[in-house]
């Protein structure tokens, strides 16, 4: 029967057309090919009536250029590559990718701004340029003198978008400078020492500055009345306070993670030890009793340890203490003069300066022991780390070269060492603000 | 009869009806066939196809830097929600949608109009008819060959065999001719071992060497495409699947995977990132249909993965013989990178 075989091939066709005709194709791809994104940055294009008189257009442009150089993750085309005019479009629809993928920019950021007195509105875009899409754009207002603020900002946002976490442009580095004389001064500036501003004017000797928590606040030590005292600054009102005790000499002093608490190290009758003060400077209590120098305390994340130097071992290294409790246990093994811990705000690693053939170096260490990993080396000396709060960078001062020291920045790997400073004197003591609004 | 066509439907379950029934019967069995073939043809095409939600571009947010007041900033500033993806040359996303909406409409009517139905019969079975004629032909190529080196082995055995035979009985002649010699008889008897011997290593020799060269041909005709990475070399080879795969459709594997690493620009640290993109490649190279399978869970990591295929689109043109195979591709990526 005719009828009956159609319907029994009819079956068998749909049956056999349940499964794939074909087997598909499989091509695993196993890790990035590359891992430095060709970014291009165009002028921001003025979108009001007045006049661009402080250089914002090229200075946003700048700044986020910066920044992404300083962060080792991309490559910025040069601006005279750039085939489109500064008239162009700033969103999708209005400019041509072609022209970007021209010049093999894989992602490129746009913007537009006006001026109207002292304010500034600024628009900025970052494109895919591959996928012909957008993938952030953000409007900013403020006043045109805080425009590096809002490129460095956005920088956050274009690694953010590149990397899961955003950067760490819109913070503040806060440092000792000697301006090539013997006294020293705390400043802090924008990472890529812009926009810098003096703190202490009392030509002494000052040291040590810590941010608070919320970046409002700075601590440091000043020699000021012939013994070392711990001040802090609000950057809010410009005041200087003097905290802590008073019938000895404090040094250093870092804000507990939740603002709460300082500790300190005290000096008093020759025996230097960890103190811990509350918000007003009162003591709260005393961490450390032995006969040795302790010092440089930096709190764990949790605020349930901190970090320390002692020599009660005979030589300088690296402690931890349990807060609550207030045991000890040693954390560094390894060379002779270890010094200068800063726990990560990731809480895993705490770096810190150590010795290795008369130099000094800067060197990560697990917090929970371990072996230290070593991130720079060379002829000069690489001191006071500081991390960066993404826990990804870590900001240190170096005399390499020759010469000057001069803040430094890199990856917690050791890798993309860059220079951030560049005064005619010392720049030293660096402290890394946490994000600031 | 007049009662029973009033029903809508009386021989359904009545193969033996009446005979004026039987066609009605078939019709509906044919229309049933149909309708599984629109449907299969839907559910195949339709997780390709689908819309890319991971796409969409994010809104674009108002941030007050300062706490200061917005200023106007003239219509130049408005920052409107950013339309969707441009159509870009490389792999156009809007390219694929009309047969998502063709399917569509076919995958609602319970009864489809005949045109339809003869329409979507005609191409269905046409692109079957071709798949399947393709498959069959290749199979039936290559069993073919195998068959012929087979046949090529045996024939090689038997005149072999002959010889050896014929060699017998020239020995078995000599021997009989040397039967007063016993001594002779015996070392004729000796070099006649000898010579089986000789002739027995030879054979066995040939028959390795024929199937060494066998398996050789295989390896080198044969590899079979599969869903997993080859064991050897840096191709991406494979087992299952059942076609059989000539060293082109390895080469052109290769090409998409070099050129897609290449493209591939990723700048975070998690080493354990894993996200699935089905693509397909046009007879011209063009990668489209870009769709992810999931997501890593990292945005800027699927992002980067869309990047990379955009960016080495448009790849040499596939063999011509696998476009078929190579109009969908699946492609795994791994943040990890091999050996770091």
């Amino acid at each position: 029967m005719t009828r009956a075989t159609l319907a029994a091939a009819l079956l068998l066709f749909t049956l056999f057309s349940a499964r794939p005709f074909y087997s598909q194709v499989t091509v695993p791809i196993e890790g990035p090919g590359r891992r430095i994104v060709p970014i291009a940055i165009a002028p921001l294009k003025n979108l009001g009536s007045a006049d661009d008189r402080s250089g914002v257009s090229g200075g946003v442009a700048d700044a986020i250029a910066n920044d992404m150089k300083l962060s080792g993750w991309f490559r910025v085309i040069d601006r005279s590559a750039y085939i489109e005019g500064p008239q162009s479009g700033i969103t999708s629809d209005s400019f041509d990718f072609k022209n970007w993928t021209t010049i093999n920019a894989e992602s490129l950021v746009k913007g537009g701004f006006s001026v109207q007195g002292d304010d500034l509105v600024v628009e900025l875009r970052l494109f895919d340029v591959y996928q012909g899409k957008q993938l952030v754009g953000k409007r900013y207002t403020g006043k045109v003198r805080d425009f590096r603020r809002i490129a460095h900002r956005f920088s956050d946002e274009i690694i953010n978008q590149f990397t899961g976490t955003p950067g760490p442009f819109n913070t503040r580095i806060a440092y000792v400078s000697n301006g090539g004389g013997g006294l020293k001064e705390v400043y802090f500036s924008h990472l890529d020492g812009t926009d810098k501003f003096q703190v202490t004017t009392n030509k002494s000797i000052n040291l040590s500055p810590a941010w608070s928590p919320d970046g409002r606040m700075l601590l440091y030590t000043s020699y000021g009345q012939g013994r070392r005292s711990l001040y802090l600054y609000e950057l809010t009102t410009s005041r200087h306070t003097l905290i802590g005790e008073q019938n000895g000499s404090s040094i250093g002093g870092r804000w507990s993670p939740d603002g709460q608490r300082v500790a300190v190290a005290f000096e008093r009758g020759g025996n230097t030890d960890v103190y811990i003060l509350d918000r007003s400077g009162k003591t709260i209590r005393r961490l450390t009793e032995d006969r040795g120098i302790d010092v440089s305390p930096s709190w764990s994340p949790d605020g349930n340890r901190l970090a320390f130097v002692s020599n009660r071992a005979g030589n300088p290294q690296i402690y931890l203490l349990d807060v609550a409790t207030g045991n000890a246990r040693r954390l560094t093994f390894s060379g002779s003069y270890n010094t200068s811990p800063d726990w990560s705000p990731k809480g895993d690693k705490i770096a810190y300066t150590g010795r290795v053939s008369g130099r000094f170096q800067i060197f990560t260490i697990p917090a929970q022991g371990g072996e230290p990993q070593q991130l720079t080396s060379g002829s000069g000396d690489n001191e006071d780390p500081s991390w960066a709060p993404d826990s990804r960078f870590i900001a240190f001062s170096s005399n390499r070269g020759g010469g000057r020291y001069h803040l430094y920045m890199m990856r917690d790997t050791g890798e993309n060492q860059q220079r951030l400073t560049a005064s005619g004197g010392d720049d030293t003591n660096p402290s890394w603000s946490p994000r600031l609004e | 009869m007049a009662k029973s066509q009033l029903k809508p439907m009386p021989y359904l379950g009545r193969p033996e009806g009446p005979s004026d029934g039987v066609p009605r019967v078939w019709k509906w069995v044919i229309l049933s066939g149909i309708a599984h073939i629109v449907v299969v043809t839907v559910v195949l095409i339709v997780p390709i196809f689908g819309p890319n939600p991971k796409n969409t571009p994010p809104p674009v947010y108002t941030v007050d830097l300062m706490g200061g007041e917005k200023l106007g900033g003239g219509a130049g500033t408005s920052l409107k929600p950013v339309p969707a993806p441009k159509p870009e040359p490389l792999a156009p996303e809007e390219k694929s949608a009309p047969p998502v909406q063709e399917t569509k409409k076919a995958k609602e009517p319970p009864k489809p109009t005949p045109e339809e139905v003869k329409e979507a019969k005609d191409k269905a079975a046409a692109e079957r008819a071709e798949m399947i004629e393709k498959v069959k032909a290749k199979k039936e190529a290559e069993e073919k060959r195998k068959k012929e080196a087979e046949e090529k082995r045996l024939a090689n055995e038997k005149a072999e065999a002959e010889r050896r035979a014929r060699l017998e009985e020239l020995n078995k002649k000599r021997k009989e001719a040397a039967l007063a010699d016993l001594r002779a008889k015996l070392e004729e008897r000796q070099r006649q071992q000898a010579l089986e011997e000789k002739l027995q290593q030879q054979r066995l020799l040939e028959q390795q060497r024929a199937a060494e060269q066998q398996r050789a041909q295989q390896q080198a005709t044969s590899t079979v495409a599969g869903n997993t990475p080859g064991a050897a070399g840096p191709g991406v080879g494979g087992t299952g699947g059942g076609i059989v795969k000539s060293p082109e459709f390895i080469r052109y594997q290769n090409i998409i995977q070099e050129r897609v690493r290449s493209s591939w620009t990723w700048v975070g640290r998690r080493n354990d990132l894993k996200v699935t993109v089905n693509a397909s490649i046009q007879e011209n190279g063009e990668i489209t249909g870009l769709k992810l399978v999931g997501t890593s869970g990292d945005r800027s990591f699927d992002d980067s993965v869309l990047r990379a295929l955009r960016k080495a689109s448009p790849l040499p043109p596939p063999p011509a013989e696998f476009r078929k195979e190579f109009s969908n591709v699946i492609l795994p990526f791994n943040s990890e990178e091999l050996g770091r």
